[in-house]
């Protein structure tokens, strides 16, 4: 007996496992195979026929070969309801449902918490929610957002790619869709919905191909926002992230609006709130600069304007957009991102 | 990249502290991420030399030492290191001394003895961990002087994070024309003077493909001699992070890091024929070896440096081995060109293979500063490496490129930023920024955009510029924005029902859990034949998109049990994924939102109200899915066994994920909104979960279409009865194979339907005797209730006794006494 033969033999049960069809043949098969007489019981007596060195090895398999086949067998018994089953443990399907006690309430995930507290402030600022796929296509993603194909500004968002279908091959035609690296291309599908005047939120998971990392995680969540109306400028950019910043934070925060650059938008503006640790004096979670990096703002870039279809000569907009993580560790004094997605519950029974 | 502060100011004034110049550079849109600043960072430590060592009188593992720091007395130093001794140099620090984290060194007495300073250990100064004694300086570091100083490290290095659309900025003249936009000092470039040249070179370029490589420039130089840099020159390149090589290479490093312009030194006796030839690898190559020594395979869109019979380099990303520059070259040519971005970064990611030159090439060189940086080079190179210029600078330029210009309205600033900016003020700008203005038209200038800065090609790129130099923080503050009124009806958000469902989850005490939608492929296929693909995932345990929460919700709770956790009520909510055959979808792939809850180990604890502990069972699973969606708003539901609920579109494997004797699903009308159930041995094992298992799934698409569309149809009030209900309790004894369910239809359908208010069966009980003989006893509440009368005792025995009738004969069931 080889372990290729035991693979074979494995495979060969399982084959026969799910032909079966009525109790007699699922009784048929427990008298053959699982049985103290069965055929596994007697592999187990031919393991004594194998070299001392292959035996731990044989064990193993022998084992796993056991289990898997019982569970599968078990399986089967429940859906065809053999009569020895039955009898022993059936249960009425159709009784009512047990009443549920509550012995504490459930907790919340911290993440959620904070990702819920801020879309709640934008709900009370007056802005929709708005919502699109996590697969999208690279048009909508990239395209559309004034990301040029073969420019280094798709650096800046390493892609995940998803195969279209379940036929696909490598190196075949169907083009790849990405796993959405921002919830922008929302932002697009509403621009091309949608007439001014638009003031909307998108919240929702995105993802990015970078190594997990305490700092990086390659699925998070993020919300992007929106406005698109005659006359808006970057003032009411700064006066609408001020307040979110401040409902947020504390009444006390300053924010700070710097130069910086995304494909999206023009003028571009990184925007920092005052560390709400230290006051601004600095300190160790603001790496003693006395501010913290949140999101990333500007005026919509015309080009994607004129690619959803709004003239930016009569219509100009604002799109600004944040990770929820980042803001999450810093409140709760979480040093790993990764203890987001762990779910321990000793962790988040804190919450 | 790196940027060395003293080399920053030959190109123009820098007024500023290191702190200042990283905030003026921040609020420029340059950020600056590390200042290494040695002189700072080690002010009041100096080189001293041990005198005098003697033993502490109060403290065996110290000692006092007498220190020389050159001038006055020597310090009087207590010192616990087993390494200090008479005449080792040591790093001092003296009283004000600042070693970071609040750590001030003071004047103090240590058991009863005087220090007036500080002998350092390497780890102390934050050079490295080691702190097994104070470090040991070399002997010639002269007495007295800063440590910085006698470190070399007197310079300050700025650690430069450039977005992709500057690439002007990356060099030293970069940074140093930001720096110029402040002050509105000037900028100068190191002056360049070139003996002229009486050989005259052979080299000839020609371009095959000026599509691709708009202009090209080279020169030859005749005799050099290879051999080190000087040490001003490996300094400079060191404390910027670079190897020096040889002085040719460390010459076109130079350049590189002064004006941005990368530029390749070939070996010209290699170069055969004397001919350079710029083209596309189709027709002429298939493979070449990089300076690397690696291999690498061309595309036939890349392109080459190559001489009449191969290749040279890769254009713009690598040279080769065959014509790099070796100790034994005498003659070179160096190349000066510009090259496409987008073919630079097509062939630079098809080779997996970025440098230094594709970095800046693919993000857009200065076509104008070719020539300054090929003269540059030329004249270090025989400044450092000897050699004689051969002949004139070739500069192949077929069509030279015109200055960008555009047009330009001034109110638009305004109406963009809502910041009133003079025309004085925006003239002033452009000027710092070498922005050309004319201004014949006067409500539309015309602006020209230097040849380095590639991303000015717009309106809106110069209104940015006026932002950027008049700063940000001068944009005004909006407190008043108009809100779009709303104008349509909506029945119910996608927010509301999130929630809804949260809210009630969290009510019944389930705890809420966030995971990652990219699972392994075992884990996606128990709940889907054909997961998606994820093409390039980070590793094999993410390379499958989720196919239910349930993958998730098993894994935690997997690793909550071996944590200990004797019972768990989880849950999550979020998108899952499955291919399907939907032309409307991107790609073929369906995206579902699905709530799953995770129920396994105890639910209830013994307490003084509860006498004994209750597991996980399906009418708990059957209670959360029911419960759920009653409070979602869709109060008429059916439980029914799973196996009866056929094909399920939303669960296609429902029926080997879930064991059929313990699982149901949850029906409105036609719809099943919901699955709950006992998880399969099979799968129980493959999570590896001690504790059976239950889980229940959402369809929250579909409940969200049916909930939208009761809302929509409405719900109207019934008037409120008149007369009062009458209950009657009856306890039946069946055959245990007569349903719960089955029961219930049956009294249903014997009491005359004007009468019928409501069925519940209420308790379930099986004595010794009924097990034996197969049966149990089910408890049972009819209430009855007429609109037009209240019922009389008579009338409702004739009801009752008809159900008891009814029931005998059809279900066999007799009262228990």
């Amino acid at each position: 007996m080889t372990l290729v033969e035991l693979q074979i033999f494995k495979e060969q049960l399982l084959a026969d496992l799910d032909t079966i069809s009525s109790t007699d043949q699922l009784e048929a098969f427990k008298l053959a195979h699982l049985t103290r007489k069965g055929s596994i019981a007697a592999l187990f007596e031919r393991l004594r026929e194998v070299s001392k060195e292959e035996k731990p090895q044989f064990g193993k398999e022998l084992n796993l070969l056991r289990q898997t086949i019982e569970a599968r067998f078990a399986d089967k018994e429940a859906l065809i309801g053999s009569s020895s089953k039955r009898s022993k443990d059936a249960i009425d399907l159709t009784m009512p449902a047990r009443p549920i006690i509550v012995e504490e309430p459930g907790h919340e995930h911290p993440l959620m918490r904070t990702f819920n507290e801020m879309i709640a402030i934008f709900e009370k600022m007056g802005f929709a929610i708005a919502y699109g796929p996590e697969v999208e296509d690279d048009e909508h993603n990239f395209g559309k957002l004034n990301f040029p194909p073969d420019h280094p500004a798709r650096d800046m968002q390493d892609t995940f790619f998803v195969a279209p279908n379940p036929t696909w091959k490598i190196g075949g035609d169907d083009e790849h869709v990405v796993l959405r690296t921002h919830t922008s291309p929302v932002q697009v599908r509403l621009m091309e919905t949608q007439t001014p005047p638009i003031r909307a939120i998108v919240p929702g998971r995105v993802y990015r191909n970078e190594a997990v990392s305490a700092r990086s995680q390659a699925a998070f969540f993020m919300i992007e926002g929106l406005v698109v109306d005659k006359g808006v400028t970057m003032a009411d950019l700064k006066g609408v992230l001020l307040s979110f910043a401040k409902q947020l934070f504390g009444s006390d925060v300053k924010i700070r609006l710097r130069p910086s650059f995304f494909p999206f938008t023009e003028p571009s503006a990184e925007v920092d709130v005052s560390c709400y640790i230290c006051g601004g004096k600095g300190c160790r979670v603001c790496k003693h600069s006395g501010w913290l990096e949140i999101l990333g703002s500007g005026m919509v870039h015309p080009n994607v304007l004129r690619a959803s279809g709004i003239d930016p000569e009569i219509y100009s907009g604002y799109a600004f957009g944040f990770g929820v993580d980042r803001t999450a560790m810093m409140r709760y004094d979480v040093s790993d991102i990764r203890d987001f997605f762990e779910n321990d519950l000793r962790f988040l029974s804190q919450f | 990249m790196k940027i060395s502060l003293n080399w920053l100011k030959e190109f123009t004034p820098v007024p500023f502290t290191p702190r200042e110049l990283d905030d003026r550079l921040t609020m420029l849109g340059i950020e600056v991420e590390k200042i290494e600043d040695a002189a700072s960072q080690y002010a009041k430590i100096v080189v001293g030399e041990v005198l005098e060592v003697e033993k502490h009188p109060n403290a065996d593992k110290l000692r006092l030492t007498k220190v020389t720091i050159g001038n006055g007395e020597p310090l009087r130093i207590v010192c616990g290191a087993p390494n200090v001794r008479q005449g080792l140099k040591v790093a001092v620090a003296m009283i004000g001394a600042d070693l970071g984290e609040g750590f001030v060194i003071k004047k103090s007495k240590i058991r009863g003895e005087v220090s007036e300073g500080m002998i350092c250990s390497e780890r102390e100064l934050g050079l490295s961990e080691n702190h097994e004694g104070i470090w040991e300086l070399p002997q010639e570091y002269a007495v007295g002087i800063p440590l910085a100083e006698a470190l070399g490290k007197s310079d300050v290095i700025l650690e430069i994070g450039i977005t992709p659309n500057r690439p002007d900025c990356l060099s030293h003249l970069g940074i140093a024309r930001e720096v110029s936009a402040i002050t509105g000092e000037a900028v100068s470039l190191p002056k360049v003077s070139l003996s002229p040249s009486s050989s005259r070179s052979k080299i000839t370029v020609t371009l095959l493909d000026p599509d691709l490589c708009p202009r090209y420039a080279g020169r030859a130089i005749h005799g050099v001699k290879v051999g080190p840099s000087p040490d001003w020159l490996k300094a400079r390149l060191e404390a910027l992070g670079l190897r020096p090589i040889n002085n040719i290479v460390d010459v076109t490093n130079l350049v590189l890091m002064e004006c941005g312009h990368p530029l390749h030194a070939f070996d010209s006796a290699k170069i055969k024929d004397g001919k350079v030839i710029v083209r596309r690898a189709e027709g002429f190559a298939t493979e070449f070896i990089t300076l690397d020594g690696k291999k690498r395979k061309l595309d036939t869109e890349t392109l080459l440096i190559c001489d009449s019979e191969k290749p040279l380099a890769i254009a713009g990303i690598m040279g080769g081995e065959n014509s790099e520059i070796a100790p034994t070259t005498k003659d070179i040519f160096i190349e000066s060109a510009y090259f496409l971005p987008s073919s630079i970064r097509r062939s630079s990611k098809r080779l997996g293979l970025s440098t230094d030159a594709s970095y800046r090439f693919e993000r857009g060189a200065d076509f104008e500063i070719l020539n300054y940086a090929l003269d540059r080079a030329t004249s270090l190179i025989v400044e450092l490496a000897g050699g004689e210029v051969a002949g004139d600078r070739v500069d192949v330029y077929p069509v030279p490129a015109k200055p960008k210009t555009f047009a330009f309205r001034p109110p638009r600033a305004d109406a963009l930023l809502g910041m009133r900016i003079s025309e004085t003020q925006m003239l002033d700008v452009f000027a710092r920024l070498h922005i050309g203005v004319d201004q014949a038209k006067k409500d539309t200038w015309l602006l020209t955009s230097p040849s380095y800065r590639i991303d000015l090609e717009r309106e809106e790129d110069a209104i940015e510029e006026l932002a950027r130099v008049i700063g940000y923080d001068n944009i005004p503050l909006a407190t008043f924005e108009r809100i779009p009124l709303p104008t349509t009806k909506e029945p119910l958000t996608q927010r509301e029902l999130d929630l809804i469902l949260r809210s009630e989850l969290l009510a019944l005490g389930a705890t809420e859990c966030v995971s990652s939608p990219l699972i392994a492929t075992d884990e996606a296929k128990l709940f889907h034949d054909v997961p998606v693909v994820v093409v390039n995932p980070l590793n094999i345990e993410t390379n499958r998109m989720r196919t239910s929460v349930a993958a998730n919700l098993l894994d935690i709770a997997r690793r909550n049990e071996r944590f200990g956790a004797e019972g768990q009520r989880i849950f999550e909510s979020g998108t899952v994924f499955a291919y399907a055959d939907d032309k409307q979808m991107i790609g073929k792939i369906e995206e579902r939102r699905e709530v799953g809850v995770l129920l396994t180990g105890i639910q209830e604890s013994k307490s003084p109200y509860n006498a004994a502990t209750q597991k996980a069972d399906i009418f708990l699973a059957q209670g959360f899915a029911e419960q759920l969606i009653k409070r979602a708003g869709i109060a008429a539901l059916q439980a029914i066994p799973l196996a009866d609920a056929g094909a399920l579109k939303s669960w296609p494997k429902a029926a080997s994920f879930l064991a059929a004797d313990r699982s149901i699903a949850v029906k409105a009308g036609e719809a099943t909104l919901a699955i709950a159930g006992k998880v399969s041995q099979s799968v129980q094992d493959a999570y590896d979960i001690r504790h059976d298992v239950y889980i229940v799934l959402v369809d929250y698409d579909l409940l969200f279409d049916v909930l939208k569309r009761s809302r929509i149809e409405g719900k109207k009030v019934k008037p409120l009865p008149k007369y009062p209900a009458v209950e009657r309790d009856l306890a039946l004894v069946l055959k245990a194979d007569v349903s719960g369910a089955n029961l219930q239809k049956e009294i249903e359908q014997s009491i005359p339907k004007e009468l019928l208010s409501g069925v519940r069966i209420f308790d379930e009980f099986r004595s010794p005797e009924m097990k034996s003989s197969g049966e149990r006893s089910l408890a049972v509440r009819i209430i009855l209730r007429s609109s037009e009368r209240t019922l009389e005792e008579q009338e409702v025995e004739q009801v009752i006794t008809h159900v008891v009738d009814k029931l005998s004969k059809n279900l066999g069931a007799r009262l228990r006494v």
